[in-house]
């Protein structure tokens, strides 16, 4: 008798971005496959329009995962088959150039972001529908950021989202009620499925199994509706670790791997958003969530059109009572838009006393010197659009602000801390690749030091934070090393 | 406010108390949008919220109630109870938590405000109220396929940029 519950070539751990694109290539390439995911399976219509329900199937923590320090910052990753895929707003960003160039230059990751990624962005492009957000339904939020940046003269664009079919429905963060955003819960999970992957859901993997330095399975605890119980999956070939930048170095490390930069070089995007109040309509219920950006690379952030849920929207009006009541009866005039930084800061991730995950990552000045430009800079947008309030929600300023000189006049000249709302969405490094040893936790085919067959394959292998939005380059990377890993699977077969 | 819901939150009966004063409290009574009696359930939407929060959340929101129940006497200056208030005394301190110099109070009273408004618009007829949802004239949805990068479309763009 086996002393496996299931057996199979790889087991892969978690399916957001990296796992589901692992499972497209290596299922396709004719290995067999369990997908393990901590999170539930929903379909489309099990998706409730509101955002308290919404938000308890499929986010992690609700939301309130948060950075251990006085200024918390809330840590923003979806926990359900599709991860954070199944929660965000499918923007598609192909890994800008220079940051392929320093991949391959300081960390000798050629082999990944070389031409292998620009075929697999072709492919992937094509399987989930990419393209521009069009105009009928880009809905008002998006379009007054248009009007804004076409007024200023900045670079805005239209977002690139891999939405098939979208009908404008603004629900991107509670889960799209059609299905037309190709997340990898109706994309490359099901397409795995169909080629034999086996899916658990609800269920923690508490370790890899190693024997004798290779990986051979997993154990986890399964909860659900009957109740919790042990499994362990064999795996013939390896492990795929795929549990986000927080969680993979966290069972990397309860699985008795060691390396010195395990769980180091946490990185992010931390955004911060001002709300506009204008008096003609805007509507934040119609409409792509996110449908309209203005990048600035060149000085570290990217500006971007975010349609909140009116929970959300609610909340972030100022006041309590009578004020408040007044705003939330026009809560069809508001837009909000915000700047998504990329900061130089490098935080850690350890096992910890709350929730099992301790996060130390601060911003430096400099860091919160570009959230200071990039609000200033949607203040300003807001003006040039037509509102007649903003609120920047910058605890040094006045709450309410109603022109663009007093904007400038009380914006202070440096940001605290504890000045500003921080968010972070985009979580980057802590088992780092790169070709020297002493750099990376994984080498340039993602594989983990220390260890046979056993992989990780999620953003938490970037060395670098990109600037734009990492869907795309996280399932580009993996795309890559999983062809190159199936390749040599076969060949090992062959011989 | 259901029996379930009560039975269903990690608070002890005192804290539940406090829950249902300190809620309702940011809507408040008056002008524009109101919360009519009875439609909206604060604690199931607590309760909700409670149910997936991580522990630190859930250890920050008991804490936000007690700064709240006891702001009349940090924050007012007055040795009295946030039920002894009136509606308006009760909003206005909130939003007087909601702006106050110290981070930690700022953010507790947010995290308050945010279950609130998540327990209010749980309930659909207050969304409808709100003009949220109304659509941009001339953008009405309707299905349609929007076009993919095809290879052979890739491969257009690249011959036409050469």
């Amino acid at each position: 008798m086996s002393r496996w519950d299931d057996e199979v070539d790889f087991v892969i751990v978690g399916t957001g971005a990296g796992g589901a694109t692992a499972a497209r290539v290596l299922s396709e390439a004719g290995f067999s496959l369990a997908l393990v995911e901590e999170g539930r399976y929903l379909k489309p219509e099990d998706r409730p329009r509101e955002l308290v329900d919404a938000m308890a199937m499929a986010v992690r923590g609700m939301a309130t995962l948060a950075t251990d320090s006085v200024v918390p910052m809330p840590l923003l990753q979806g926990k359900c088959v599709g991860g954070s895929t199944a929660i965000n707003s499918g923007i598609v960003w192909r890994m800008p150039e220079d940051v392929r160039a320093e991949w391959a230059s300081r960390w000798g990751l050629t082999g990944l972001v070389g031409e292998a990624m620009d075929d697999a962005y072709a492919t992937i492009e094509d399987e989930l529908g990419v393209g521009p957000t069009e105009a009928p339904i880009a809905g008002g939020n998006n379009l007054l950021m248009a009007r804004a940046a076409t007024q200023l003269g900045l670079p805005g664009k239209v977002i690139q989202r891999n939405a098939r079919g979208c009908e404008g429905n603004g629900r991107c963060l509670q889960g799209c009620p059609v299905g037309a955003r190709q997340s990898m819960e109706v994309s490359y999970v099901p397409r795995a499925i169909e080629r034999g992957a086996r899916l658990v859901t609800d269920c923690h993997v508490e370790r890899v199994l190693l024997e004798r330095g290779r990986a051979v399975g997993v154990r986890g605890l399964v909860r659900d509706a009957s109740g919790s119980r042990r499994i362990e999956i064999g795996a013939r070939r390896g492990v795929i670790v795929a549990a986000s930048a927080i969680f993979s170095p966290l069972l990397l490390a309860r699985s008795g791997v060691r390396h010195p930069l395990l769980g180091e070089r946490f990185q992010a995007h931390p955004g911060a958003a001002i709300v506009g109040r204008f008096d003609e309509d805007v509507c934040m219920g119609f409409g792509a969530s996110q449908g309209y950006e203005v990048p600035m690379r060149e000085r570290g952030y990217k500006l971007e059109a975010l349609s909140l849920p009116p929970d959300m929207l609610a909340a972030r009006l100022p006041g309590a009572g009578r004020d408040w009541q007044t705003r939330v009866g026009e809560l069809g005039r508001y837009a909000q838009w915000g700047g998504v930084v990329r900061m130089e800061a490098l935080g850690r991730v350890r096992a910890g006393l709350f929730d099992g995950v301790s996060v130390r990552y601060e911003p430096t000045r400099a860091d919160l010197a570009k959230v200071r430009d990039a609000l200033l800079l949607v203040g300003r947008m807001m003006f040039a659009a037509g509102a007649k309030e903003i609120y920047p929600g910058i605890a040094s300023m006045p709450e309410i602000v109603r022109s663009e000189a007093e904007l400038v006049e009380r914006m202070p000249i440096e940001l605290a801390r504890p000045d500003v709302h921080l968010v972070a969405s985009h979580l980057f490094g802590t088992t780092c690749a790169s070709a020297d040893p002493s750099r990376g936790v994984v080498d340039e085919q993602l594989a983990v030091r220390g260890a046979r067959d056993l992989y990780v394959m999620d953003a938490s292998v970037f060395p670098t934070n990109l600037g734009v939005n990492p869907q795309h380059s996280i399932m580009g990377v993996v795309w890559a090393a999983s062809k190159a890993l199936a390749a040599r699977e076969h060949a090992r077969r062959a011989a | 406010m259901t029996a379930t819901a009560i039975e269903g939150l990690p608070l002890t009966r005192l804290e539940v108390f406090w829950a249902g004063l300190v809620l309702p409290s940011f809507a408040g009574s008056g002008a524009g949008f109101t919360v009519r009696e009875g439609e909206v359930d604060y604690l199931a939407g607590l309760a909700r919220f409670m149910g997936a929060a991580s522990e630190k959340a859930k250890l920050g929101i008991r804490l936000a109630f007690l700064l709240a129940v006891t702001a009349p006497v940090w924050l007012g200056g007055r040795l009295r109870g946030f039920s002894s208030l009136g509606a308006e005394e009760r909003s206005e301190l909130l939003d007087r938590m909601s702006r106050h110099r110290v981070f930690f109070v700022r953010e507790l009273c947010l995290l308050l405000k945010l279950i609130a408004c998540m327990a209010i618009f749980r309930a659909p007829s207050t969304r409808e109220r709100t003009g949220y949802d109304r659509a941009t004239p001339g953008a009405t949805p309707h299905r349609r396929k929007l076009p993919v990068l095809s290879h052979a479309a890739a491969e257009l763009t690249e011959e036409r940029a050469a």
